[in-house]
């Protein structure tokens, strides 16, 4: 644990990419970690083929949430929501760079992911 | 024998561990206590000496495990109050609060019924009833909270007057997990008395927070049901019963069947055993489990309640003040450990919020430090939910703990800042 709050994750939960509202979100997904109260919503602008144009996200949560809701939304861009939603967790850790975080810790991590698995797919 | 809480803490192997180079600062009892040798001691005998399956079987160590189990049932129902058939054993507060759901309530909870629980329920003593609420078309009322998180007495008999007769149950938490309040259970049995609706109110002790804090007498208590977990109370996991007045012991139907718990069956019926013991233990009971908890109520009554007691409300006087000294940090619940009549408000539970860090990063920060503390909302989403609060920071006592782990404590959360900024 003593390195899970590494200066790249420190950064994006400061200053988190992609956070906030679309104005012309194709769709929105609320969603919750219900283990610790974190929540997130994410707008969605996809086009005729799924692809996903532009994004925001906003929500609460613990640094390591928001950090990875920030890398992974900057990521998403440009990507089907298809590929996004079926990113596997070993996938997520591996996209934020924090490939051995504990159990309880993946939550957080891919809450994101999650959020987007809400929407069917 | 004067108490030594250097000499408890060697009884606990656990908190000779060292975690990141520091000492294991234990602040995560409201979730689990540790276990003191004798209890893990009693574990490995049990199944090193005397592993059998209890009743019937006529050989020495089933005799000597039935021996076990009987004692054990007879020690941990003594230590509420109650006789050997009043306890169901369970694995937790959870199991023993649906047991009493499922197995009392279905039946005696009726159609225009009123259930009140409060609004600091642990989940687990509010999802029961709610459901219960649902499935027989009762009425579910939660009962509102003060800003310090005590029960709002006024808004208590506001609502005994508004439902009356009509009030079957009531379900509440003798300590708040989250909030560490102490439940005013006499003066609520006073209100229930006034109101000339003792008799009729079925009143349901979730005491998972309070049994290794408190004693807990089923009479002077004046519940029908107390409902604990064996591991809260430096017992081993997976054991923990449910308590219950005579009266309801012969209302109560069991809902586990099988072995043990019949008395004769055929292919047109089954009848029950007339031994409420046996009647709710259907199946192989674990044995060890129960043994190592009665001599975790051994080990409570060999310090004695005084000296525990006392310990506890030192150092959560001490953590209160502490705290509240802290730039950015808000305790919750009462401030302080007894109100100005003198009587204890709050017992175990040290919860806060830290303004511009989530509680999961406090929790993980602290862990730097071996301070072990539990974040999140901590199966309390109504009084989270009506408070605003995302999630808190718990850190919760034992007899072990010292002024020396709120310092800890405090040193961990001084250093916040460094990483947060």
């Amino acid at each position: 644990m003593s390195n899970l709050y590494q200066e790249h994750i420190l950064e994006h939960y400061k200053n988190p990419l992609h956070y906030g509202e679309l104005a012309e979100a194709t769709v929105s997904t609320p969603a919750a970690n219900p283990s610790c109260g974190d929540d997130i919503i994410i707008d969605l602008q996809l086009d005729n083929q799924g692809v996903i144009t532009d994004l925001a996200w906003r929500g609460n949560g613990c640094a390591l949430s928001k950090a990875s809701a920030s890398m992974l939304a900057d990521w998403a861009i440009g990507k089907s929501l298809e590929q996004v939603q079926s990113l596997s967790n070993e996938e997520i850790q591996e996209l934020i760079h924090m490939p051995q975080l504990s159990g309880s810790r993946v939550k957080c991590a891919t809450l994101f992911v999650r959020a987007l698995q809400y929407l069917k797919k | 024998m004067k108490f030594n809480v250097n000499q408890i803490r060697k009884q606990f192997p656990i908190l000779k561990r060292v975690i990141n180079d520091n000492p294991l600062v234990y602040l995560d009892n409201g979730a689990t206590t540790q276990k003191p040798q004798v209890v893990i001691d009693a574990i490995v005998d049990y199944y090193s000496q005397h592993n059998s399956n209890v009743h019937r079987g006529v050989h020495t160590i089933s005799d000597e495990s039935t021996h076990i189990w009987e004692e054990a049932r007879t020690k941990v129902a003594n230590f509420f109050g109650a006789k050997s058939p009043q306890l169901i054993v369970t694995r937790n507060t959870t199991e023993a609060l649906n047991i009493m759901a499922q197995g009392w309530g279905a039946k005696h909870i009726k159609k225009q019924d009123v259930i009140l629980v409060g609004l600091s329920e642990h989940h687990s003593n509010f999802v029961p009833w709610q459901m219960m609420a649902q499935k027989n078309k009762a009425e579910f009322r939660v009962i509102p909270l003060q800003e310090d998180g005590q029960l709002e007495m006024e808004a208590f008999e506001a609502l005994l007057d508004e439902y009356g007769s009509r009030v079957r149950l009531l379900a509440l938490q003798h300590v708040s997990n989250t909030l560490g309040t102490v439940m005013p259970v006499k003066k609520i049995n006073q209100l229930l008395k006034d109101k000339k609706l003792k008799s009729q109110v079925t009143f349901v002790l979730d005491a998972a927070q309070s049994a290794a804090h408190m004693p807990l007498n089923l009479q002077e208590l004046e519940v029908e049901a107390i409902a604990f977990s064996g591991h809260k109370m430096y017992g081993p996991m997976g054991v923990g019963g449910l308590v219950v007045s005579s009266k309801i012991l012969d209302e109560m139907e069991p809902v586990l069947f099988g072995g043990g718990m019949i008395d004769v069956v055929s292919a047109q019926e089954t009848t029950f055993n007339p031994d409420a013991a046996e009647r709710f233990t259907a199946g192989t009971p674990d044995v060890a489990s129960l043994h190592g908890l009665a001599r975790a109520m051994d080990f409570i009554q060999d310090i004695g309640w005084p000296a525990i007691e006392k310990q506890e409300e030192e150092v959560l006087s001490y953590g209160l003040e502490k705290l509240q000294e802290l730039d950015r940090v808000q305790v919750v619940g009462p401030l302080k450990t007894r109100n100005a009549a003198g009587e204890l408000i709050r017992a175990g539970a040290l919860t806060w919020l830290y303004e511009g860090v989530h509680a999961h990063d406090v929790a993980q920060v602290l862990d730097r430090f071996a301070v072990a503390v539990r974040s999140g909302h901590h199966c309390t989403m109504p009084l989270h939910t009506t408070c605003g609060w995302a999630s808190t920071t718990r850190a919760s006592l034992a007899v072990y703990n010292t002024t020396q782990d709120i310092d800890k404590l405090v040193e961990g959360i001084k250093y916040l800042p460094e990483v947060f900024g």
